[in-house]
């Protein structure tokens, strides 16, 4: 079923809504977490961000896409978070700050591979690593970013792709691998 | 950077677009990987929430809903309470209408300007609000006015039958929505519930500067779109206590018009209008509000200044300056305004009352423009003004407030940054000669990304 038929549904369904829920938390939780840096935080902001489509599912119109729609609540609420939780100048101080040493859990592995790319994608110009979290992360197409950043389609593909070609450079040595 | 270079860039952007979306439907190809983005998309997939987390949301979400249908039942009942009361209003309004002029003022003025032509009028419940229309050609008076009579009306068709065959041929081309009212927000703020309403192209491009009425029993308030197209409604700022509300967007000759129901927390509104896109060199106005000890920020606007002139879109940057008691007024000149810059001295004062004079002491733009005030202050004084008051007025303008403040003074400044879309930046002192040139050009920055279209 689709997801705009879902969302119909979600209106009185608490079972549609779940099944939304499950399609796209791992998109919105990917998208929050690399915006924030920070698992808690990005755990707090997607309650908030599901907690906001639930009680606003009626007024989604089924001619958008529902996933554009969600990760357009949940940039409203990263947008608010750093309003309220305020940031931490300057940003370049970021990337010296030491890591604790590894721990065998793989989770903690992960988080520390999601601090270093937050880091390394704050040396970013703002659109481009927006751009960047929201394709790779977010998993939103090029159209649907331009829609969601107000650029064009095109505009959001060269922003993508020189936000990888800066990032690339500082990849290898986080043991993200590169492919040959 | 030539055309040849920039179509060379946006087919590598395009082919870069394609691998990752390969990557992301599984279908990997290391022969014409990018360096590696298909193992990166692959890691980005891996990264899951927490289960146990995922689990409890779901529940937590599924337990809303006997809540939620609770709530449906109260405000469908009230809804029907106000339907019924406003159906009522409308009969004795009628019945007023054929009464004699001496006892009833003439309730609405309506010169017809075609034989049965139709007007979709948007009559506004207020009773200081008049609408008024301009006709092609113009030899004849058009007028509609509307009254407290027409207050219930909300959302009407306004059947217009002529009544002078002098006056056929004319067709109502705009309707421009006046208020006189001007609604001043309410000093006792809290935000329990606020309401962003997003308004875009017929492209879905957000549409800068765009006019955002609300309407309750009267004028609420009246808003102006930022650069990412919204405007924010805090009902609490201003007062008003109507159960729903009535929201009028317009620019230009576009408008349209929708029901904003009461909620608590945020609410999401989205409006599309046939507007016209703001068109290169982008008008962007930045007034610097400096409240600290110390030297004058001159060269971070430098560097900000650079910034803009290596910009691709071309903008019209005008520059405006509040220091303690001096206010330099927007210009468009870098050296005039740096001179009075370097020139600045006594910073300090009470915020609010510089804020104030920010706001409503200079000449902003009236033109669809991005609109920003840059505070830096690194402590806090209180004046006559109520943050949340002023913070009101910027969001009348279409005006984004960002504070870039040490950590204990930006607690007492979030309304300024809530009410009108800005953010809030944490200062340093050490680290702040570092940081403060990055830090607002990145505001300036992530305004114009919003509205850009390159």
């Amino acid at each position: 079923m689709q997801d705009a038929t879902l969302a119909q549904r979600a209106k009185n369904d608490p079972a549609a809504f779940a099944e939304l829920y499950r399609r796209h938390v791992d998109h919105v939780y990917r998208y929050l977490l690399l915006r924030t840096g920070n698992v808690d935080d990005a755990q707090d902001l997607t309650t908030q961000t599901f907690i906001a489509a639930l009680e606003n599912i009626a007024r989604y119109r089924p001619q958008a896409s529902f996933h554009l729609w969600l990760l357009g609540i949940a940039r409203h609420k990263v947008g608010d978070f750093f309003r309220k939780e305020r940031r931490i100048l300057p940003l370049e101080m970021v990337e010296d700050v030491p890591h604790p040493g590894p721990l065998p859990d793989d989770m903690v592995s992960q988080s520390l591979q999601v601090e270093r790319i937050v880091s390394l994608l704050q040396n970013l110009s703002p659109e481009r690593a927006e751009a960047f979290i929201l394709r790779v992360f977010g998993e939103l197409s090029a159209a649907e970013i331009a829609v969601i950043m107000g650029k064009s389609e095109a505009a959001v593909k060269m922003l993508v792709h020189r936000a990888w070609r800066d990032l690339r450079q500082h990849l290898e040595p986080i043991g993200v691998e590169e492919s040959t | 950077m030539n055309d040849e270079h920039l179509n060379s860039e946006a087919r590598a952007a395009e082919q870069f677009d394609a691998l990752i979306s390969s990557a992301q439907a599984g279908q990997t190809d290391s022969e014409s990987d990018n360096g590696g983005i298909t193992s990166f998309v692959e890691w980005a997939g891996s990264i899951h929430p927490d289960p146990i987390y995922a689990a409890n949301l779901e529940q937590q979400l599924r337990a809303r809903y006997p809540a939620k249908r609770r709530h449906f039942v109260r405000w469908t009942l009230a809804v029907a309470a106000m339907l019924a009361v406003v159906v009522a209003i409308s009969v004795l309004i009628r019945q007023q209408n054929v009464t004699p002029a001496e006892e009833s003022t003439p309730q609405t003025e309506v010169v017809v300007v075609q034989p049965t032509a139709t007007i979709s009028a948007t009559m506004l419940p207020s009773a200081t609000t008049t609408a008024t229309s301009t006709v092609t050609p113009t030899s004849s008076p058009v007028a509609i006015a509307a009254t407290t009579t027409l207050a219930v009306e909300i959302n009407a068709t306004l059947s217009v039958a002529s009544n002078s065959t002098q006056q056929a041929g004319y067709q109502m081309t705009t309707i421009a929505i006046v208020s006189s009212v001007t609604p001043t927000p309410s000093a006792n703020t809290t935000f329990s519930e606020w309401h962003v309403i997003q308004v875009t192209d017929p492209h879905g491009l957000p549409v800068l500067g765009a006019n955002v009425s609300v309407y309750g029993e009267n004028t609420v308030t009246q808003l102006v779109t930022t650069a990412n197209g919204t405007a924010y409604f805090y009902p609490q700022v201003y007062g008003a206590n109507d159960p729903d509300f009535h929201v009028v967007v317009s620019q230009g000759n576009a408008i349209a018009s929708f029901e904003l129901e009461r909620g608590v927390g945020e609410s999401f509104w989205s409006v599309t209008l046939e507007a016209t896109p703001v068109q290169p060199p982008v008008p962007i106005d930045i007034l610097f509000l400096l409240n600290f000890n110390g030297n004058a920020p001159t060269s971070e606007f430098a560097e900000l200044t650079a910034w803009i002139a290596a910009q691709s879109v071309p903008l019209d940057a005008r520059y405006a300056l509040v220091a303690g008691t001096q206010i330099v007024d927007f210009t468009r000149d870098i050296e005039v305004f740096s001179s009075a810059l370097g020139n600045i001295s006594a910073l300090s004062g009470s915020l609010d009352d510089r804020l104030a004079a920010a706001i409503n002491g200079v000449n902003w733009r009236e033109d669809p423009a991005i609109k920003i005030v840059i505070i830096l202050t690194d402590h806090m004084e209180y004046g006559n003004n109520s943050y949340a008051l002023v913070a009101g007025s910027a969001a009348r303008e279409g005006i984004t407030i960002h504070v870039i403040a040490p950590a204990e003074s930006l607690a007492s400044l979030g309304p300024l940054t809530q009410i009108t879309g800005g953010q809030m930046v944490e200062l340093e002192s050490n680290e702040a000669a570092f940081g403060l040139g990055k830090a607002v050009i990145n505001l300036v920055s992530e305004e114009l990304a919003a509205l850009s279209g390159s």
